[in-house]
């Protein structure tokens, strides 16, 4: 008798003990979040993921880059209704406009959230296991802060004491509180800082070689590499007034000479729809591009596609397009970024296009570009300027070299003298030099620069209302009082 | 009556019940009161009325705790002297004592009580005895199920149990592929998203975890019983999958000895019930369109296709569309098994053919299937059974579409063009339906499914015994959905290479699980005080893969197969999904009875499930009940009119898991979305909640089961009460948190209820029997807390306008099938636009969503049936109404073809009549418009009180004499005829199924035995 109720009992103990594994079910095609963290490969495979998501539409896509920012920064003009909102700074009057803001700052914090996902996945690993722990740490910090610097360029004043964004740090339920805009700064500086000792040994070196036996230590230019995260430091210091710091970041990135300007004959096509294997320091690859240049800034769409002021059809902007590349320079002499922009292959009339991200060639005779097809996001251009901005008062003379470096592989006459060079002057050369990458905003936003609204035909000064987007009424609506 | 398997049941009661001091040959000796030496070994047998053995009769010496019990062939041997009485008892059957004689067998014949299925309650683990039971379930047998409807199971089920409900669908009308849905007595889950399914009970097919499609095309000959368990005590030990109940169905097992041959018969005529509808015919919707001012022209003259169409309708054109796509149906059922026992096997093999056929042309559900039965007894100890059966069933969609376009379709209008060929379409470029119903495009499945299941059952001891069950079911269906290229939905502009579409899509389940069940029965004293024991364990594991691919590009119509597709489908990708679960369980169950009269019951489980959330991963649940068998106290039995009087009450934790397989786990995806240059990304899928957990609901029952005056009336009540908690709905989250909104277990609903049932034989003579019954459900459900994220999406469905009903919305407070609109106070006689009130009570004119408010609830105040049964010696009449009280409708009908109908279609008759024309005209509908039918705005003009009454079934039985029989060589044989839903009597009108019209039928049934 007992002998039977010992078996029973050894039965159910024995079946208990294989429990666990029996109710640990995976679906198919899915890797569940355990074994997906298993080896490097799944870590390189949520890192991809990160990098990917980065290409959204509602981000870096577009309306990070030329959606958004551009249209405020009066460079481009779309026709319709909800665009027109935003070129006229009226961000609560229109409910697509909302939409669209909240799906920019949706989606950035999901993707902060992936990269969250990695790093919290990284605890859990020794830097034994994972060859590579280093990078895939420096760059999910980076990409963080990468997405929270826009953030909070976005929806913030520059005011360091006012409520800024959300900085998040972990991937779960929990509601996370909002962070005064220099606490954020104070985050975006650890978190970089962080990133640069982790990358230290990268290996991005210029000509590209793309031949290292890892994978993921190829085409650096795709990933937040330490160049990459030294020039967002870079903007980061400068976006917040630390001139020296943002100096210091920018000539490591220019000293390492791994990013030469390109040759004033590549100017017109450098990023056109790819990322330059010369001047690009961090960039998205996206195959989707292509579509989308092509719909929003190659074809001509009425209410629908982003065009730039062009005063060619008898508008009488204040600053279209043209007269921006006459600034500050001799008529006699050619910018060859105003090839940048031409009118599409067959159309004889009408505005020109911005083409500077349009992989134009390809749509019109199929020639593929040999380069990563993408989105720059940071170039080696930006970085000369902010040098030169940011050494203006201490060092004029270096702020000369740099400026005149940086002009000159645009085909412009370098100044003569530091005497020459003018925070005006950068601020002109920054917005040619920037237009349709979307940093033209932040900067007049940095320096609460009077608007030269091209939509309205009007010249007013800058407030904190028309440089600070509200943050979507979503985000307090769900969070407890 | 299955004779043979009610033994076995009582075999295991009795050994349930069996005193351990009972075993055969122990003798503990009774205080010395008999001297050994005129003792004397008696043997003999015990049968039943039929001949058959009795196995595991209970065989006393009366006045000493001396006791036997019968073995396989209903042998028994005792020690008794002569002159002492015997006392045989058995379950199910009256006791009965004889006299040991000096010398020879005492051979015996008990007698069956009448009613004894519902002695014992069998909830898929293990069986209880009724007296010691303290759940609230609902037991039904073959018989009553049969009387009620041989043909409709589901329907039948809910004729017999007020607490059993079929959610109405006046959409699907009587589609017979469209499954119904049941509630057992309250919902717990809010269906936020139109889940399907979320509040139907678990269904367990011989101790083996099934499906509503299994229910449902299950062949109502073969079962034995149904069990329908309700309460806390008698579900807990179904766990995370009791909340909504359990329905147990057994199914017959071997009916005789040595060979029995049954076949049954069951044809079924149908005939659309088009009553409801009350369509326009041509002349009055020609005038209708006139006067919606769709022929007015700009100079004050009449369009020339007015005169056009009313050469026509004056030439008598009035086609009656509605009667074009449906027919007389005619639908059979045959079933044949063998049933026979021998050398300890038992066998039972069972063929049946189903052929159902709706009322819309050339739809149908062809079901057939093979089962075997096989029971074999190992010696005393061990019992094996084999349960194998292979099912086959294909379903066809009506080529008609729906029948709305029917309803709608002009009677101006003919189907055919000038040549006699179908017209691609209708006045204002509407579609002719029956043009596509000439095509060649199908829709249609066929599955075939094997199950096997293998249990065992091993006696250590009568009173001490394990049962084990191993069950697999597998099965795999295929899809196959053809659109014509010739189809209007492609248009003239479509390049033949892109018309045309073929989708086939394979289907397959496999399922298996195992449990194990220990049982110990300890008795006390002989005198009803016992306790009982049952431990077991079981374990599951669900896996379903679906995968579906689509070619395009078909050249002509009558290519119907997917090799003749010229091109993949660019529109739709191949796609599939894949759902794998699996659960663990534990459990133990203890009952206690004292002297027959007290009973306090307890169950627990804890269940492991790989739906919960890793922090989740064991769930709890339990139960406890109090029973009081009142009957059996002394002053009761002195009263002498209650047979039976029992008061039970129980609460409990059960749950409830409907949810996603993987909506707890942290998944990433591969996706093309996701590229980077150096390789393919992968993103998490959705953030997991790895504390979601089961819902659970808490469960109260307090209910008095009593018969009285020697079994002339029964009365049964049961009130009870439950909350839910943790409900599963949707949270949104700040979006800065990364995720929107995830499932979280937020939300909590109250139900309670009552259930009576009332059954009286009014007439018992020899020849006849007159008994009537009524039973009906009273239930009210209040949700508690919803989330925001709900909330948001209640305003969404307030101000959505396109459907011709309000959309459901979940209100704290309010039920979960409440109406929301708003209240109208009428159409205002001067102005013809109607008056609104706001939520503050205000007067106006404008309408607005935010002022709906609930005006009435779906849910019915009271439900249920009323039945009388007639018999005459072998002739029985079994009528059953159905009645609905207190409920309210949005009667869209009165909304979308009367008042605000689109003019282009045709609309109820009563489109002209009561509208607001001209200042001063009091009417309750507003004037017409040209371009109605495109938005609505919702008011509680069109809230009715549901009030419906109607006769679900009627069906006279006719058992043919045996004596009569024999001379043929039969055993018994009986001739049915019966029909459904003959008459009904409704407070609102309104067309009854839009999409699939309601059938009325008449069914035959034969049964033959030899």
């Amino acid at each position: 008798m007992k002998r039977i109720y010992i078996s029973i009992l050894c039965l159910l103990s024995l079946a208990a003990s294989s429990c666990s594994d029996f109710l640990d079910v995976r679906p198919k095609g899915e890797e569940v979040e355990g074994s997906m963290f298993e080896d490097a490969k799944g870590f390189e495979a949520a890192i991809y993921g990160v990098y990917g998501s980065m290409a959204s539409n509602n981000t870096y896509g577009k309306d990070l880059v030329w959606g958004v920012p551009e249209i405020l920064g009066q460079n481009l003009n779309c026709g319709s209704t909800e665009m027109i909102a935003l070129a006229k700074y009226q961000y609560n009057d229109n409910a697509d406009l909302r939409a669209r803001f909240l799906s920019i700052w949706t989606t950035a914090y999901q993707t902060i959230g992936y990269a969250n996902n990695v790093l919290k996945n990284l605890e859990k690993r020794t830097r034994e296991e994972l060859p590579l722990y280093d990078f895939y740490k420096g760059e999910m910090l980076a990409v963080r802060a990468m997405h929270h610097f826009d953030l909070v360029r976005l929806f913030a004043t520059t005011d360091k004491s006012k409520q800024g964004i959300p900085y998040v740090t972990s991937y779960s339920f929990s509601v996370k509180p909002f962070s005064t805009v220099g606490e954020v700064y104070n985050a975006l500086v650890k978190d970089l800082t962080e990133a640069e000792t982790l990358l230290e040994a990268e290996n991005l070196v210029y000509p590209r070689k793309n031949d290292d036996y890892t994978r993921f230590r190829n085409w650096r230019e795709t990933h937040m590499n330490l160049y990459a995260v030294q020039a967002l430091l870079a903007r980061v210091h400068w976006y917040f007034g630390n001139n020296a710091k943002a100096a210091e970041y920018a000539e490591k990135v220019i000293n390492s000479g791994r990013f030469p300007l390109v040759e004033v004959e590549e100017v017109p096509t450098f990023l056109a729809g790819v990322l330059s294997p010369k001047e690009t320091i961090f960039g998205i690859y996206s195959t989707k591009l292509l579509e989308q240049t092509k719909n929003y800034l190659y074809t001509y769409v009425s209410f629908f596609s982003y065009d730039p002021y062009d005063n060619a059809a008898g508008a009488t902007y204040l600053l279209p397009w043209d007269a921006l590349y006459k600034l500050d320079v001799d008529a006699t002499v050619q910018d060859f970024r105003r090839n940048q922009f031409r009118r599409a292959n067959g159309a004889t009339s009408g505005a020109s296009r911005s083409m500077k991200l349009v992989d134009w060639k390809k749509i019109e005779s199929n020639v593929d570009n040999p380069n990563i097809s993408g989105l720059s996001l940071i170039n080696i251009s930006e970085i000369y300027l902010i040098a030169a901005d940011a050494l203006l008062a201490t060092a004029p003379e270096r702020a000369l070299t740099y400026f005149n470096t940086e002009i000159k592989s645009r085909g412009l006459t370098p100044l003569l003298s530091a005497a020459d060079l003018s925070a005006e002057k950068i601020y002109n050369e920054f917005h040619k030099e920037t237009y349709g990458l979307g940093q033209h905003w932040f900067n007049m936003k940095r320096l609460c620069h009077d608007i030269v609204s091209n939509h309205e035909t009007r010249t007013f000064p800058g407030n904190d209302e028309i440089y600070t987007i509200p943050v979507p009424k979503e985000e307090f609506e769900y969070r407890p009082q | 009556m299955n004779r043979r398997s009610l033994y076995a049941l009582a075999f295991l009661l009795s050994l349930l019940l069996a005193p351990q001091t009972m075993l055969a040959q122990t003798v503990r000796g009774g205080a010395g009161a008999v001297s050994s030496a005129r003792e004397r070994l008696v043997k003999g047998q015990v049968l039943d009325k039929q001949g058959e053995a009795l196995i595991g009769v209970t065989v006393q010496v009366q006045g000493l705790r001396r006791g036997v019990m019968t073995d396989l062939d209903g042998n028994f041997e005792i020690k008794a002297a002569p002159g002492q009485s015997l006392k045989f008892s058995y379950v199910g059957f009256e006791p009965l004592t004889a006299k040991v004689p000096a010398k020879g067998e005492v051979n015996v014949v008990l007698k069956e009580m009448s009613g004894q299925l519902e002695e014992v309650v069998v909830n898929g683990y293990f069986t209880r005895n009724r007296n010691t039971y303290t759940g609230a379930a609902k037991t039904i047998t073959n018989q009553e199920l049969v009387a009620v409807s041989p043909t409709n199971m589901v329907q039948a089920l809910s004729s017999l149990d007020a607490g059993l409900n079929i959610q109405s669908n006046n959409m699907q009308g009587s589609n017979p592929n469209a499954l119904p849905e049941i509630v057992v007595r309250s919902t717990t889950s809010l269906a936020t998203n139109n889940e399907v399914g979320l509040n139907a009970p678990m269904i367990i097919i011989d101790g083996v975890e099934s499906t509503l499609q299994a229910l449902y095309d299950i062949n109502v000959q073969d079962i034995e019983r149904v069990e329908i368990l309700k309460d806390a005590s008698a579900t807990a030990l179904y766990g995370e999958n009791a909340a909504n109940g359990v329905i147990v169905i057994e199914r017959k097992k071997v009916t005789e000895a040595p060979v029995r041959i049954r076949y049954t018969f069951t044809p079924e005529f149908s005939f659309a019930d088009l009553s409801s509808t009350n369509l326009c015919n041509a002349a009055q919707k020609l005038e209708l369109e006139k006067l919606a001012g769709l022929y007015d022209k700009q100079d004050g003259s009449l369009d020339q296709s007015y005169f056009d169409r009313l050469a026509l309708v004056s030439s008598g054109r009035n086609i009656d569309w509605i009667s074009k796509p449906v027919r007389n149906a005619f639908s059979q059922v045959h079933s044949l098994s063998v049933t026979g026992r021998g050398s300890g096997l038992d066998y039972n093999i069972t063929f049946d053919y189903g052929d159902i056929n709706g009322v819309m042309k050339d739809d149908g559900r062809t079901r057939n299937s093979i089962g075997v039965y096989l029971n074999y007894r190992v010696a005393d100890k061990l019992v094996l059974t084999l349960r194998a059966a292979h099912n086959n069933l294909q379903t066809n969609a009506s080529k008609y579409g729906a029948f709305s376009n029917y309803i709608m379709a002009n009677p101006y209008d003919s189907p055919f063009d000038e040549f006699g060929n179908y017209a691609k379409s209708l006045s204002y470029g509407f579609d002719n339906p029956l043009y596509e119903a000439s095509l060649s495009s199908f829709n249609k499945s066929n599955t075939r499914s094997e199950d096997l299941s293998l249990t065992m059952r091993y006696n250590f001891r009568p009173n001490l015994y394990i049962t084990a069950q191993g069950s697999f079911d597998t099965s795999r269906s295929r899809s196959d959905i053809y659109t014509s290229p010739d189809s209007h939905i492609y248009g003239d502009n479509t390049p033949l290479d892109k018309k045309g579409s073929y989708t086939v899509g394979n289907l397959g389940a496999d399922n298996w699980s195992g449990k194990v069940v220990g049982n110990w029965i300890q008795d006390f004293d002989n005198k009803g005080t016992m306790f009982t024991l049952n431990l077991g364990w079981e374990v599951k594991r669900n896996n379903s893969t679906s995968a579906y691919m689509t070619g395009s590009g078909f050249l002509a119509d009558k290519l119907a197969d997917i090799k003749y597709a010229t091109t993949y489908s660019t529109l739709n990708l191949p796609s599939g999904g894949e759902d794998l679960s699996t659960s663990v369980g534990g459990f133990a169950a203890a009952n206690f009875i004292y002297r027959n009269r007290y009973v306090i019951d307890g169950s627990y489980r804890l269940s492991g499930s790989s739906k919960f959330g890793a922090n989740k991963r064991v769930a709890p649940f339990w139960s406890s009940g109090l029973g009081y068998n009142v009957h059996n106290e002394s002053f009761m039995k002195e009263l002498g009119w209650f047979d039976i009087l029992r008061l039970r009450t129980s609460y409990g934790h059960t749950g409830s898991v409907k949810f996603d397989s993987y909506q707890a786990m942290s998944t990433y995806f591969y996706s093309v979305n996701y590229l980077h240059f150096a390789g393919v990304g992968a993103i998490p899928k959705a953030m997991a909640n790895p504390d979601l957990s089961w819902q659970t609901t808490k469960k109260f029952n307090v209910g008095l089961t009593s018969t009285v005056f020697h079994d002339r009336l029964n009365v049964n009540l049961d009130y009870y009460k439950e909350r839910t908690d943790d409900m599963l709905i949707d949270v949104t989250l700040p979006p800065s948190s990364g995720a929107g909104s995830v499932k979280n277990n937020f939300g909590k609903q109250d139900s309670y209820g009552m259930e009576f049932s009332l059954w009286g034989k009014l007439i018992s003579t020899r020849n006849w029997t007159w008994s009537l019954s009524v039973n009906g459900l009273h239930s009210k459900t209040k949700i508690l807390n919803i989330s925001d994220a709900l909330k948001r999406k209640n305003e969404e469905n307030a101000s959505a306008n396109t459907e011709t009903a309000p959309r459901l919305q979940f209100r704290e407070g309010e039920s979960p099938t409440a109406i929301y609109a708003v209240r109208s106070a009428g159409i205002d006689p001067a102005s013809g636009k109607e008056i609104f009130i706001t939520r503050e009570g205000k007067y106006t004119y404008e309408y607005s969503a935010l002022d709906q408010v609930a005006v009435g609830d779906l849910n019915p105040k009271l439900q249920g049936t009323m039945s009388s049964v007639v018999s005459y010696k072998d002739w029985s009449l079994n009528a059953n109404f159905s009645y609905r009280f207190g409920g309210d409708m949005y009667n869209s009908t009165r909304m979308a073809k009367i008042e605000n109908i689109d003019p282009r279609r045709n609309a109820d008759v009563r489109a002209f009549l009561d509208r607001w024309k001209q200042p001063g005209d009091v009417k309750p509908y507003l004037g017409l418009t040209s371009n109605g039918g495109t938005s609505f705005s919702y008011s509680d003009r069109f809230v009715e009180k549901d009030n419906e009454l109607w006769l679900s079934s009627i069906n006279l039985q006719y058992n043919v004499p045996g004596a009569w029989l024999r001379n043929f060589g039969l055993q018994r044989m009986y001739l049915s005829a019966g029909a459904s839903d003959l008459f009904r009597l409704t407070t609102a009108k309104y067309e009854r199924g839009t999409a699939y019209p309601y059938s009325r039928g008449i069914n035959f049934s034969a049964s033959v035995t030899f």
